[in-house]
């Protein structure tokens, strides 16, 4: 077995941060309008660390040379994104009645569902 | 270059961190104090622009490069939208205007609706500005003197004028009202007009016991309950007595009259003598058919709503008023109040519903108006009564924008105001709400400008900023 120290390639440290930093900040600042309308967006528009996060990902993508896989952090996001979902969609789906339960569900599922496919897919 | 790179993702990390920060101090306002600097033609997520479009210009730039809104209409109003507005106890506005031609200029937050009531403050009163008379400010109060007779509003109050030299403005003056010759009577008097919704009216006891007998319907015609509370406030604005009554059970807008007139009972024994203010507390949907009392004087404040007699009396009977004031406003709501309003030998045709007209008396005291129909709101800055000998007049003679001071026949103004500061060009107001006065919808206030004369004048008041400050104590 050959053992290869990491490099340590600046760039991709640089916008690796900058994807995950902005990606968080997108999330914790959405959810903090949500529970609380107009404490971010009264000053300035949330979507701002969106766009920073599509910039850093894109860039992230470029200098990325290799890919090292971490399915159990995929399958923590993807259930996690599935909780934040369905919670969302039993707020917005208070008017459909039966059809509340199985949309929910299958919002909780759509992030798994999506990321077996790309799994699959390669 | 890794000293860099970290250096680099350590300022990537705390750019949230530190708007984060930011974000939260805004929201708790540790300071106590907001505040928003609005020029008119930016946005604000905190004040919205000055309403209706059909009252106001267009924002635009004057010779200064300043950016400048006209109100060429009266009431023209804007809406506030605090982020916390359970938090603050005060809102503090600083306006900037220029006002060359309008008597007095207020701003009003709204403290009420239906009716909607205002809660106003002097901007600008150019008929204390511009006198030539004695003034004296002192904490925010103007005394103007046509001789100079007091040194100070200390010597005014230690050794007050009778309330017959003295109009005021915003304030109040507190030499008690009385009447010399008054002498109670058993013999009850009945009012006999449908007064519609809240009303509120004053009268003068001595040496007897207040009474009034309402007699109402709950004409159910628009949703909710409708209780009926009747208040009465001593000259200390303190209640002394109040009378209830609930929903008929019916909260629908069915317009279905389930137990015709019902009555309630006002009654308030050994009151000492005075004027007594009393308070009709109730929705559009109560209509007074009657009101017995043996009180020999009742003037009711401001505003009159006499309404339609659908269900009670047909055809409407309408009414006659009396009032000294001389500026009166009318409005109906429907085509069968369209009629002709008879004052003295003037006529007033209301002509269409949802349209203010306006009725300037110039004959000197009392004077008779003819409702003929009802179903009429009457607005003016003064009082009316049902009957001649039910008239008085228990307020000193107020300033307004409709007289000159010349005009009021007294010595003395007295008035809570203090004079706009000059900021260039500008005129430069401040003026203090507190929030317990506001009437809050959907995290909203409302204010708005009342510029008396407006129209009449062909003028307009020139809005250059609104700043607010939101204090929490």
């Amino acid at each position: 077995m050959i053992w290869y120290q990491k490099m340590f390639k600046p760039l991709e440290a640089i916008t690796r941060t900058g994807f995950l930093v902005s990606l968080t900040s997108y999330i914790v600042f959405w959810l903090a309008d949500v529970v609380q309308p107009g404490f971010v967006s009264r000053y300035f528009s949330v979507h701002i660390f969106l766009l920073a996060t599509v910039v850093f990902g894109i860039l992230w993508s470029m200098v990325l040379e290799e890919y090292e896989q971490r399915p159990l952090i995929h399958i923590l996001l993807a259930i996690t994104f599935g909780v934040v979902l369905a919670v969302l969609t039993w707020g917005l789906a208070a008017d459909l009645g039966v059809y509340r339960v199985p949309l929910v569900l299958l919002t909780a599922l759509t992030p798994m569902i999506l990321y077996a496919l790309m799994r699959d897919s390669r | 270059m890794i000293f860099l790179t970290r250096f680099i993702q350590f300022f990537l990390v705390a750019i949230p961190l530190t708007v984060m920060v930011w974000l939260v101090n805004l929201w708790f306002v540790p300071s106590g104090v907001f505040v928003v600097e609005h020029e008119v033609g930016t946005s604000s997520a905190f004040i919205e622009e000055l309403k209706p479009e059909t009252r106001v210009t267009d924002v635009y730039e004057n010779e200064q490069d300043e950016m400048v809104q006209a109100i060429k209409q009266d009431p023209a109003f804007f809406f506030l939208h605090p982020h916390r507005e359970e938090f603050f106890d005060q809102v503090v506005f600083d306006v900037w205007f220029q006002n060359k031609a309008l008597p007095i200029v207020e701003l009003g937050g709204l403290a009420g609706v239906n009716p909607e009531t205002y809660t106003l403050y002097p901007l600008h009163n150019r008929l204390i500005d511009e006198s030539t008379w004695n003034r004296i400010d002192e904490g925010g109060l103007v005394l103007l003197q046509r001789e100079e007779t007091y040194g100070s509003l200390a010597d005014f109050f230690a050794d007050p004028p009778s309330r017959d030299e003295v109009a005021v403005y915003r304030t109040s003056f507190d030499v008690p009202y009385r009447i010399e010759e008054y002498q109670p009577t058993t013999s009850i008097q009945t009012i006999d007009a449908s007064l519609r919704g809240h009303h509120e009216f004053k009268t003068y006891i001595k040496n007897e016991t207040l009474s009034f007998v309402f007699n109402y319907m709950d004409m159910n015609r628009e949703e909710g309950e409708d209780v009926v509370q009747v208040i009465v406030f001593n000259e200390q604005n303190q209640p002394v007595a109040e009378a209830r009554a609930g929903d008929d059970g019916n909260a629908s807008d069915d317009a279905v009259v389930g137990y015709g007139l019902k009555e309630l009972q006002l009654t308030a024994y050994s009151l000492p003598e005075g004027v007594y203010k009393v308070v009709m507390n109730t929705t559009r949907d109560v209509f007074f058919r009657t009101i017995q009392t043996p009180q020999q004087k009742v003037v009711f404040l401001n505003t009159l709503f006499i309404g339609d007699e659908i269900g009670y009396r047909e055809p409407s009977q309408g009414t006659t008023l009396y009032t000294e004031s001389k500026r009166l406003r009318f409005q109906t709501r429907h085509a069968q109040g369209i009629q002709t309003i008879t004052a003295g030998e003037q006529k007033l045709d209301i002509a269409q519903p949802y349209e203010w007209y306006t009725l300037t008396l110039t004959s000197e005291g009392l004077e008779s108006v003819v409702l003929p129909t009802g179903d009429v709101e009457t607005v003016t800055e003064g009082t009316f009564s049902f009957s001649p000998s039910q008239y008085f007049n228990p307020d000193p003679v107020s300033l307004n924008a409709y007289t000159t001071i010349e005009q009021l026949g007294v010595d003395y103004v007295l008035a809570q105001y203090q004079s706009p500061r000059q900021e260039g060009d500008w005129l430069v107001a401040t003026v203090p709400f507190d929030v317990a006065d506001l009437y809050e919808e959907d995290q909203t206030w409302k204010f708005s400008f009342s510029t008396p004369l407006i129209e009449e004048l062909g003028a307009e008041l020139l809005i250059h900023r609104i700043d607010t400050w939101f204090n929490h104590y």
